[in-house]
């Protein structure tokens, strides 16, 4: 609602400090998707497999 | 919260200046983030696995806020010293931009963050390791030996020698020969850089009652040391050199800049007081100078020496003693 009530002063005095914090935890997001995405992209090593796991009982 | 309170209470209790994101970034050291940043690179890069592009910056990137979050650790503990010598008064804390609390609270929360994510995106031995580096500079240095002993320096120097050997074992998931030699060479490097700086800190050390070598044994001592540092390092500075990751351009590196390294420190170990105060310590502020070079320019060469490898340009017959 505009115009309902004038911002404290603290607020335009945190808005710099506030989007730069926005800024950082969005590019952390995006380091995340992207790490994922790398990862889940290389073939599973052989030590998370079970035992008995192989491809063909998969296709089956 | 006191059942008078409101929203407006909570706003007109606030301090008049609020840290900037800036002040906390400045928290974090950044000169120093930008050494770890790199000597972790050159740890990883050099390695003989290769990483993928995103985890190496992702992995990096961790160690970067592992060592800044150490950084705000040690201006949490040391704002009191902070406050009284020149070269810290600035500081975010004692020029009053960022509170104490809060500097406890980045470090804490961003220690734990960079070693979970580096557990995550690399693996858990080097995410050990970076625990174990935040503990000793923030724990073993800071708060232990900077204060007790005037050989706080050379066993706090091993915090900063750490970075390579991390990137180095979020490659290969281990230690080896080739990043013991990349950590000793920092960690013998460290005494003599900063014991030049404090020659000519003296007073500063010496008003916040920091047991610096000089301050505690004098400078006749002080001399001693760097130049006996430096003579042991030419060999810790030449031996990588022999190893899978050194080659002919590291080595020739290595003997001219250890050179003049130690001719720097045999002019200091020759001076005194009288002859320093007289040309205002124009020597060792030279030697300091220089030193931030000679690590910079040796880590430089490794990372040449592995850019050559890739290209198979690498010297064949090299040999390979370590």
């Amino acid at each position: 609602m505009p115009g309902f009530h004038k911002d404290h002063e603290l607020h335009t005095r945190r808005k710099g400090r506030n989007a730069s914090l926005g800024i950082a935890l969005a590019l952390f997001v995006g380091l995340i998707f992207a790490v994922s995405i790398v990862k889940l992209s290389k073939p599973q090593s052989e030590d998370i497999k079970a035992p008995n796991f192989s491809l063909d009982a998969v296709s089956e | 919260m006191g059942e008078n309170m409101t929203d407006t209470t909570y706003i007109a209790d606030t301090p008049e200046y609020d840290a900037q994101f800036g002040d906390y970034v400045d928290l974090m050291k950044p000169r120093v983030m930008r050494l770890v940043i790199f000597t972790a690179a050159v740890g990883l890069f050099t390695a003989p696995v290769a990483v993928h592009p995103v985890i190496a910056f992702a992995t990096i990137l961790c160690i970067a806020i592992g060592a800044g979050a150490s950084g705000a650790l040690n201006m949490w503990w040391d704002a009191d010293i902070d406050a009284v010598m020149k070269r810290t008064a600035n500081r975010p804390i004692p020029s009053g931009r960022v509170k104490r609390s809060e500097a406890l609270a980045i470090g804490v929360t961003l220690s734990f963050m960079a070693v979970m994510m580096l557990g995550l995106f690399g693996n858990l031995f080097a995410a050990g390791l970076l625990a174990f580096t935040i503990f000793f500079y923030a724990v073993v240095y800071s708060m232990w030996l900077k204060r007790s002993t005037p050989h706080n320096i050379v066993i706090g120097g091993a915090a900063g020698a750490f970075p390579p050997m991390i990137g180095w074992a979020v490659a290969t998931g281990g230690i080896s020969i080739e990043s013991i030699l990349m950590f000793a060479l920092i960690f013998i490097w460290t005494p003599p850089h900063f014991w030049a700086l404090a020659l000519y800190r003296n007073e500063d050390y010496k008003a916040a009652g920091i047991p610096m070598l000089p301050v505690t044994r004098g400078t006749r001592v002080t001399r001693r040391h760097i130049l006996a540092y430096s003579v042991l390092l030419v060999p810790v500075a030449i031996a990588p050199a022999f190893t899978q990751i050194g080659g002919p351009l590291y080595f020739a590196v290595a003997v001219a800049f250890n050179a003049v390294f130690l001719f720097g420190a045999f002019r200091l170990w020759r001076r005194n007081d009288d002859i320093a105060d007289a040309d205002t310590y124009r020597a060792e502020k030279r030697f300091f100078m220089f030193s931030i070079l000679y690590l910079f320019v040796h880590f430089v060469a490794l990372l040449l020496e592995a850019a050559l490898r890739a290209f198979d340009l690498g010297f064949a017959n090299w040999p390979v003693w370590f």
